[in-house]
């Protein structure tokens, strides 16, 4: 079982990796050449990157590299180790590249998402370099930005509800649908403008897409309003009798959405009816119901978008599809 | 293989990676419910049937490989265990791997089932076929009947695309055709819209909504029925709401009501003041929501006499 493994004086727990290793490899056999073979790449690796270094050195580093793995491995099922290994061992090409075993690779790296603001930045960017979602980007600043921020205008009491959780709350209650759509496409736009919503409590964004679902009738006299407003982020200050001014912003929210996401499909089918074939883009993908070239008016106003937004790349492709 | 839309298939993956579900429908075992993932409500790995119907020769010459050797094993790690896809007859047989990884006694139990059917490619009585055939399998696994299978539709497309993704040649020149300016993105993107679909195959991604809303409600009322039973209350409930040309997309025991004739129209009798104060002591439920949880708890009462 030692066979590779570092010595385990280097290393304050290597006593206790190395029982837990023996443990794993107990259960999952077939891992054992893996390890093995891992341990040896690494070794020659980190020979060749410390040089110099105490060769006690080497061996700490190969410890941190086996408790990382033997934490993955361990966060598994067993039925899944015993999946891996089955794989390892039959010649998994991962493992020829030095890497992770394919599962647990995927595993981390599905768990690894963590949320920061370059993140999110870079992904706005990445999402809005493509025509499509920069079309998206353009109906929701044309359609959704100005009849929200007129409802919130005409109800101030409002007004410490911030952009983003309509924005997250149009998304959530927008149908989820598992292809490509112009809905789909103006829906993710507002998630991402809208990723701030995220970081509210659960509990205030289930009460929030309550409310937001609620007609205003149903609001009249309703036992649960005040939990439910008590619920709410307590910086928004909405209040039981603003609930019905939450209500009424929701429902214009709502016909934005639709209005936003007509718009895309009409200014989609122009791109698709100039160009067919492979020039379509990434408008290939979004299905057009029937519907109407866009009028000269909203391409007009999409130019303006594109005036505004010059940075962001998805525009220039999106004008050159449509000329 | 199959010619691949750079741009389509570029587009398709940003769409992904940014949040754009590659899979929805009924709750997988990554889906989470009440914080906990559904796969906590019974021990041991659900089994996944996909279902290649509609899906093209070619493309399932692709999708086949890739499925037993890259996404299979992946799968596993995400609790699924798969049966071979399904082509015409719906029946189970499960692949080498998943024989050999499932954990002792799995097959002699009743199991969670997700059929992951291809969006977009079913013909619509594909359903009642699923229905029909899983009722009359008579094995172990299969006894839970629909209380414990139900669909979720994936993007099968984005499915292929991957797969032919995996091949280094493929991969090269799809990175050839993308403007130079995306080349660095794309590796960065590629392994993250791979996990990103799997996960959405399993549930891992699902986000929340008015469903999802009621789906754990029901749960804090019901804290042992499993969430499969739960969903095709729930959405049974969502759907007497929905005008009648909304109502054609089910994807759990929904389906078993509609085709039986017991389904619609569904009148649903009003909320106990019972039932209310259970209810609102969980969570502050406005009319309208309190009704509709009413009547997915009567139809869980319902099927649970059946």
């Amino acid at each position: 079982m030692r066979t590779g493994f570092p010595e385990p004086s280097a290393c304050p727990d290597g006593a206790q990796l190395l029982a837990r290793w023996e443990s794993l490899l107990r259960k999952a056999p077939r891992l054992r050449p893996w390890v093995g073979e891992m341990l040896g790449q690494q070794r020659v690796r980190l020979v060749a990157r410390l040089e110099g270094e105490a060769p006690l050195a080497i061996e700490r580093t190969l410890w941190e590299e086996l408790a990382r793995w033997l934490r993955e491995f361990e966060a598994l099922p067993q039925f899944a180790v015993s999946a891996i290994a089955t794989t390892l061992e039959a010649g998994e090409r991962d493992s020829r590249d030095g890497r992770a075993p394919a599962g647990a690779e995927e595993a981390v790296l599905a768990g690894s998402a963590i949320p920061s603001p370059e993140r999110a930045v870079s992904e706005v960017e990445a999402l809005l370099s493509d025509p499509a979602f920069a079309l998206a980007f353009h109906c929701v600043e044309v359609r959704v930005r100005p009849r929200l921020a007129g409802a919130l205008e005409a109800l101030p009491s409002l007004s410490r509800v911030p952009e983003a959780a309509w924005f997250g709350l149009l998304h959530s209650s927008a149908p989820a649908r598992p292809l490509l759509t112009p809905d789909v496409a103006v829906a993710l736009v507002l998630r991402v403008l809208g990723a701030e919503w995220m970081s509210l409590p659960a509990e205030s964004r289930k009460a929030a897409l309550r409310l937001f679902a609620a007609n205003s009738s149903e609001l009249r006299g309703a036992a649960q309003l005040d939990r439910l407003c008590r619920a709410l982020p307590p910086a928004w200050g909405v209040l039981p009798e603003g609930a019905p001014d939450f209500a009424a912003v929701s429902a214009q929210a709502r016909l934005a959405l639709g209005d936003a996401s007509r718009l895309c499909n009409r200014i989609a089918a122009s791109v698709t009816s100039a160009r067919r074939g492979p020039g379509r883009g990434g408008f290939a993908l979004l299905e057009v119901n029937d519907a109407a070239p866009a009028a000269p008016q909203e391409l007009e106003e999409l130019s303006q978008t594109a005036r505004k937004f010059v940075g962001m790349a998805g525009f220039r492709r999106l004008l050159a599809l449509l000329r | 293989m199959v010619p691949l839309d750079v741009a389509a298939t570029w587009t398709r993956m940003l769409s992904v990676t940014a949040g754009a579900p590659a899979a929805i429908g009924a709750p997988g075992p990554a889906t989470r419910i009440r914080g906990k993932a559904a796969l906590s409500w019974i021990e041991g790995p659900w089994l996944g049937i996909l279902d290649f119907q509609g899906v093209k020769r070619c493309e399932r010459e692709v999708l086949d490989p890739w499925l037993s050797e890259h996404a299979e094993p992946l799968l596993l790690v995400r609790h699924l265990l798969l049966s071979k896809p399904l082509v015409d007859d719906v029946f189970i047989d499960l692949t080498p791997q998943a024989r050999e990884a499932m954990p002792e006694g799995w097959r002699d139990a009743p199991r969670p089932v997700l059929i992951l059917a291809p969006a977009g490619r079913s013909r619509p009585e594909r359903r009642r076929e699923y229905l029909v055939a899983l009722s009359q399998l008579r094995i172990p696994l299969v006894a839970g009947g629909s209380e414990l299978w139900a669909i979720r539709e994936f993007d099968v497309e984005l499915l292929l695309a991957l797969a032919q993704l995996a091949d280094p040649a493929e991969r090269a020149a799809f990175r050839a055709a993308l403007d130079p300016s995306q080349t660095r993105l794309f590796d960065q993107q590629l392994p993250a819209a791979r996990a990103a679909v799997l996960d959405d195959l399993v549930g891992a991604r699902d986000e929340e909504g008015a469903v999802a809303a009621d789906l754990d409600g029901l749960s804090s009322l019901h804290p042992n029925a499993h969430p499969l039973a739960l969903y095709s209350a729930v959405e049974r409930a969502h759907n007497r709401r929905r005008a009648e040309k909304e109502r054609t997309q089910f994807s759990a025991r929904t389906i078993e009501a509609r085709l039986s004739a017991r389904g619609f129209p569904e009148p649903g009798g009003p909320c106990t003041p019972a039932f209310a104060q259970r209810a609102c002591a969980i969570e502050p439920l406005l009319p309208g929501d309190l009704q509709r949880l009413f009547d997915a708890d009567e139809l869980l009462a319902f099927r649970g006499g059946d």
